[in-house]
This record gives structure tokens, sequence and C-alpha cells, in this order.
């Protein structure tokens, strides 16, 4: 039985055909699809490890003929799909861990526009062929708090320190320091 | 030389000024009377090292007749003399001091007996802590006894303290608990806050921010409360006056976060929804932007708080609130009149996920009639609610222990029930009690419901606000359970 599940939402354009795609975790080709509507959701159950993985979702197929530009080289008609939502054992992912992601172009069967670079960071927009990345970490729940604890860490404007009173509201995603810790064991210690 | 000084004393939330002393300016301002804010809760945290704090921060709190040590209390008394003449330095005529609950009761009685033999001016306290048992007598009641004050003032400023000040030495609510609430609270001043560096407070990520004042009273009664006792009727503000007063601080002083000191937000949706009207009609045309606005709040049945009032309430700048979940258990929720199920709470939960309102759940453990399952499914419901702890819904939670609280519902029911506990010892929130009809909920085992909530609240990813305070509380109260050698142990 698989132990998870990667659910992706799409929306997708097409001019002649339809964009192809084929979806990569750590490597595995786990799918391969035509994105054949405007929405279109794809569920894929698989096994995984805890700990760190890749997921890979692959632009593959499209031609210049895919693409309609009027005589000053500006896109009339495209087709390419927008990665919506991603949903990791029902979890959606929010746009803090999405952003983390990088789309590495193929301009091989392609002429490159003007200043198009070969690597899109923080994009879900998907044009051209090639690879889009995103690193995610299972259990994702975890993933997704250890994360937020983090950037709030990092934010010069949290409080982390301990107010006069323990106020309902003075601070937010407080984690158990050594003195805490110390004191459920005396706690413990005195239940018996 | 001034007419009036306002002392506010500890132990007081520091995340913003509290909102007591700057009415109280208003009203003087009003009386043509120059006035000038002592906030001393402030000074204690600031003047205090860390390990001082800590040692306070247990004195404070009276139900647990905390002795301090004799290095700490010279330390504290020093501290307090210099408080003293630092107001008579400005020659009041009149030192007004706001008692906020009952653990400000320990520093102002300390206060007052080193401020009485040093001055001769009219010396009053007001605020929720003056009610407080004391002895066989109300503090109020006990400090005039005393001679310590000339005036206790009870109930609301704006009628007791404004006659006060102009010089009336009786009548509704001075020197007597027989106060008339006030109907229309639109007539309510503005609080002054020109006095606070409102910078040194502790704030939170949104800001400086100050305290609003929208109702007064509670149209619930749980049992466990004490609202119900001091404000009788639900009356609330205006939605109009609440935005001119928002309005106001975002101009005159660049705040920009709002906390609403009420029992409940929308205790009135009429008036919860006019005042997000007013806020929304505001941002819309550009008078303020949208602020962030945080309070106490119901959850109710979804045919009461629809997704539309979640909206526009979000949209207006709704972004903190803290709900009383109490427990996971429908039924003992109803017990304590609370009137909402966990089916409401999942409802509430999504409507906040979805318009990204942050909420701070706020628990305790071990109510009287609490039983075994009532607890078992309090732990359930962590699991259940887990993905909005992940998603940052939930953004705080805090567990507390079971009190029961004078003159509440729950107290009246423990006489009546033949609860073991001295009601004439209770000062503060008594936790030192024993239910015969719940003989396994002992001392010791509340405790350690309270601590399996907290192990259980971490491993489901929940986040637990400040929980330093709660556990060195939770030691002390069963180190004074096992002191005492209590059958309740």
């Amino acid at each position: 039985m698989p132990n998870s599940k990667i659910q992706i939402d799409f929306q997708a354009w097409k001019y002649r055909d339809w964009p192809t795609i084929r979806i990569h975790v750590d490597g595995d080709l786990l799918e391969e699809k035509t994105l054949d509507s405007n929405n279109i959701r794809v569920t894929i159950p698989l096994d995984m490890m805890e700990g760190e993985h890749l997921l890979e979702i692959e632009h593959f197929g499209k031609s210049s003929k895919n693409t309609l530009v009027d005589k000053n080289g500006k896109i009339l008609q495209d087709t390419k799909f927008i990665i919506d939502k991603i949903t990791i054992n029902d979890y959606d992912l929010p746009f803090s861990l999405i952003r983390s992601c990088r789309f590495e172009a193929d301009w091989s069967k392609f002429h490159r526009p003007k200043g198009m670079p070969d690597v899109f960071k923080q994009s879900c927009v998907i044009g051209p062929n090639g690879f889009w990345h995103l690193p995610f970490v299972t259990p994702v729940d975890q993933w997704i708090i250890d994360s937020r604890r983090s950037q709030r860490m990092e934010s010069k404007s949290t409080i982390t320190y301990e107010s006069y009173e323990p106020s309902a509201h003075s601070t937010v995603d407080y984690i158990l320091t050594d003195e805490d810790k110390r004191t459920i064991q005396e706690i413990k210690a005195l239940i018996g | 030389m001034i007419d009036i000084a306002i002392v506010s004393l500890p132990r007081l939330d520091l995340t913003r000024p509290a909102i007591a002393p700057g009415i109280l300016a208003s009203l003087s301002n009003k009386a043509g009377m120059t006035n000038k804010i002592f906030d001393f809760a402030l000074e204690t945290y600031e003047r205090s090292t860390k390990e001082e704090w800590t040692q306070y921060e247990l004195f404070w709190q009276i139900d647990l007749g905390y002795k301090l040590d004799q290095t700490y209390m010279d330390k504290l008394e020093n501290l307090f003399e210099q408080y003293i003449s630092e107001v008579l330095q400005h020659e009041p005529s009149i030192i007004a001091i706001s008692v906020f609950s009952h653990n400000s009761i320990n520093a102002t009685e300390m206060f007052l007996e080193r401020l009485r033999i040093k001055t001769d001016a009219k010396i009053m306290i007001g605020g929720q802590g003056i009610q407080s048992k004391y002895s066989s007598k109300t503090f109020g009641e006990d400090m005039l006894e005393r001679g310590l004050i000339d005036f206790f003032l009870a109930g609301e400023a704006e009628t007791t303290f404004a006659r006060a000040i102009e010089g009336a030495t009786d009548g509704p609510g001075i020197n007597n608990f027989f106060w008339k609430q006030l109907d229309d609270l639109d007539q309510t001043p503005l609080p002054d806050y020109t006095d606070y560096d409102l910078s040194k407070y502790h704030h939170l990520e949104s800001g400086k921010s100050v305290w609003v004042n929208a109702s007064r009273g509670c149209v619930r009664r749980c049992d466990f409360c004490d609202i119900g006792k001091l404000w009788k009727k639900f009356r609330f503000r205006s939605g109009s006056s609440l935005y001119k007063e928002i309005k106001h601080h975002m101009t005159e002083h660049k705040v920009k976060s709002f906390q609403f000191a009420d029992a409940l937000i929308n205790g009135s949706m009429k008036a919860f929804n006019d005042m997000n009207q007013e806020l929304l009609t505001g941002i819309q045309n550009n008078e303020i932007q949208r602020p962030l606005y945080g309070g106490h709040f119901i959850v109710r049945p979804p045919n009461q708080m629809t997704e539309e009032h979640y909206r526009q309430a979000a949209m207006a700048g709704m972004d903190y609130i803290s709900i009383g979940v109490e427990t996971g258990s429908d039924a003992l929720r109803f017990r304590m009149n609370k009137k909402f199920t966990n089916d409401d709470l999942a409802h509430h939960f999504e409507m906040c996920y979805r318009y990204n309102v942050k909420n701070l759940v706020m628990m305790f453990s071990g109510h009287p009639t609490e039983t075994i399952g009532d607890h078992e499914e309090t732990l359930v419901m962590f699991e259940r609610f887990k993905k909005y702890a992940v998603y940052g819904t939930i953004s705080g939670l805090e567990v507390g222990s079971a009190a029961i609280i004078h003159n509440t519902p729950l107290a009246h029911w423990a006489m009546e029930n033949q609860l073991h506990y001295d009601p004439n010892s209770v000062k503060g929130d008594n936790r030192l009690w024993f239910n015969p009809n719940n003989p396994t909920l002992t001392v010791r085992e509340r405790v350690r419901r309270q601590l399996e909530l907290y192990e259980t609240a971490i491993n489901q990813g929940w986040p637990i606000n400040h929980v330093t305070n709660n556990l060195r509380y939770m030691k002390a109260l069963l180190e004074k359970a096992k002191e005492r050698n209590t059958n309740y142990f």
C-alpha cells in the first residue's frame, strides 16, 4: 500500500496541441500525461521514506508550431501550463515553500526570445520545454511547521523573548527551552 | 506640579499599554486637570534582571502565597521607594492607582504602604482588582479601613472617577460597590496615550499596538468566569464611534494594530458587522489603510457566523483572535455553558484558514466535573485540528489549570456541591480544591492531565504560547499542595 499521495492542480492552455508532461519524484518517472483541459488535477499515490525529496515536472514535446506570434513577436496563443496548487499527503503546500522552485528551460527546439534566461526562479508558469524542480521534505506537516518557525526566528520583528506576563498575545510559535524541559521533569517527579 | 498622577502597577501584560490609565488621563484632560501617567509595571520589567522578574512574577500571583527571599524583597522595596519619589516629585494633589486584577493587589498594597506616609495628596484606587477578596473584605474596603487610601472607586471611570476628581466624596461607586453601568458606551472618551512611549512595549510582528474597548459585559455566562458578576449588562459601542477611535490612533500615534479589550468582539453580531462595514468604507475611501485587529472571539455555529461574516471581518482587518475552546469534550463545554461544539469549531478554523485569520486557542485542564473521558476527547481534538496548527491558522495555544474564581457560577456550584476549599481564603484564582463527587481529580491528577495536554499538543504540531510561566506555576502549585499535606494532593 502506498504511504503517500501527491496531488497537483494545473491550469493549461493549448495552441494546436495540449501540453504534455512527465512527473518525477526523486528521479523516478511516476506519470506521463497530456494536460487536455483548462483545469486538470493529477493524483499520484506513492511510497516515500521520511526525508528530503525532489518533485520534478518535465514539459516535453512542444515545438515552435505550438506558439502563435504576431509580426512584432508578441505571443498571441501558446501551449503552456501553470502549476496551481500542490498537495502532499493532504497538506496544501503554502506559497512560502513553493517559491523555492525553479524551472530550467530547454531552448534546443526553440528560438530563444531575447532576454530569456536558462533558469526561472520562483515561477510556476511553464511555457518552454524543460524541468520544473521543487525540493520537499516528508513528513510534510513537520516540514511546514519547521519552515514557518525558522522564518519567524529570522524575522527581526518577531518577539521571542519572554514578555512580562504570558499574555494571550505576547508571542507566537513558542519553542520549549531547556529550562521548560527541566521544569517538566521536576513536575513529573512531584507527581510521582 | 500636576493635578493628578495616574499610576499602574504590576502585574500587567506589557504587549501594549493598559487602556485604563489612558482613559483616566482623558477624563482628567476633560476636567481641565493636568496629569501624568506612570506605568510602573513596565518600569519593573525594565529595571529588573530576568531572575528578579521571575521571582516577582510568582509573588504577584496571590493565590500561590509565594514568599520572596529577603534579597528579592529588599530590591523590590527599593524599586517601589524610587517609584514613589518619582511620583511625589511632581507634587500631585490626587494620586489615582489603577488596580488591574487580583494579581495587582500585592504591588498596590506595597506601593500604598510606602506612599501614604509621605503625602497628603488624595489617594484613590479603582479597577477590577479592588473587588478582590482580601481578608474578610474586598481589597478596596480593606485599604480604606486601614487609611491607606481616601477613596476606592468601583465601576466605570466615566462616572465614578470623573465625579471623584471634581470633589465628590460619595455617591454610586465612591467607597461602595453600588455603581450603575453606563448604557451609552459612545460617551466613553478616547484613551489618551500621549504620555506613553509606545515603542517600549513588547508588541507583536504587526508593530505598535493599543487596546480598544468596544463593549462591556458578555453574552455568555461561562461557569468559570466572573465577567457576568462584574458587568450585569452587555453594552456595546457603535461602529462609527469605533471607527473614529481607530482612525485617531492610526493618525496620531502611527499605530496599525489594535487589540480589543472586550470579553468578546463578536458578542453582538450586529455591532461586529457594523464596525467591519465602517472600517471597510474607510479603507475603500482611502481614509485609513487596512488596520490589523484582534480580540477575544466566541465560536458560533455556522448559521450565526457565516462565511461572508468571516470574509468581511478579514478584509476589515481581523487578523489574530483568541478563542476560549477550553476542552475537546462537547459535553463538558456545554456544562461550562460555552454553547458550541467541535463541529462548530471545525467550521471556524476552516473559515479562518480560508481568510487568513490566526487563532490563539485558550484551554484549561481539570474542570471540577472533567472525567477521564472528557480529557481523552481533548487529546483527540488536538489530532483532529492538527491541519490548522500546521498551516498556522492555530498560531498559539495556552493551557491553564482549573481555577475556582470567587463569585462565579462555578464557585456557587462548588459550594452547593460541597467541594473542599475555603471560600474565605480565595484571594485570586483558587486552584487548591477537591471535588468529592469526582475523587480521582486531585491536584496531582489535574497537573498530570495538563502536562499530557502540553505534550500531546507539541507532538501534534500545535504551537504552545509562553509555557514557561505556566510550568513554573504548576510546579509551585504542586509544591504548595504537598506542603499543606492536603488530602487532595
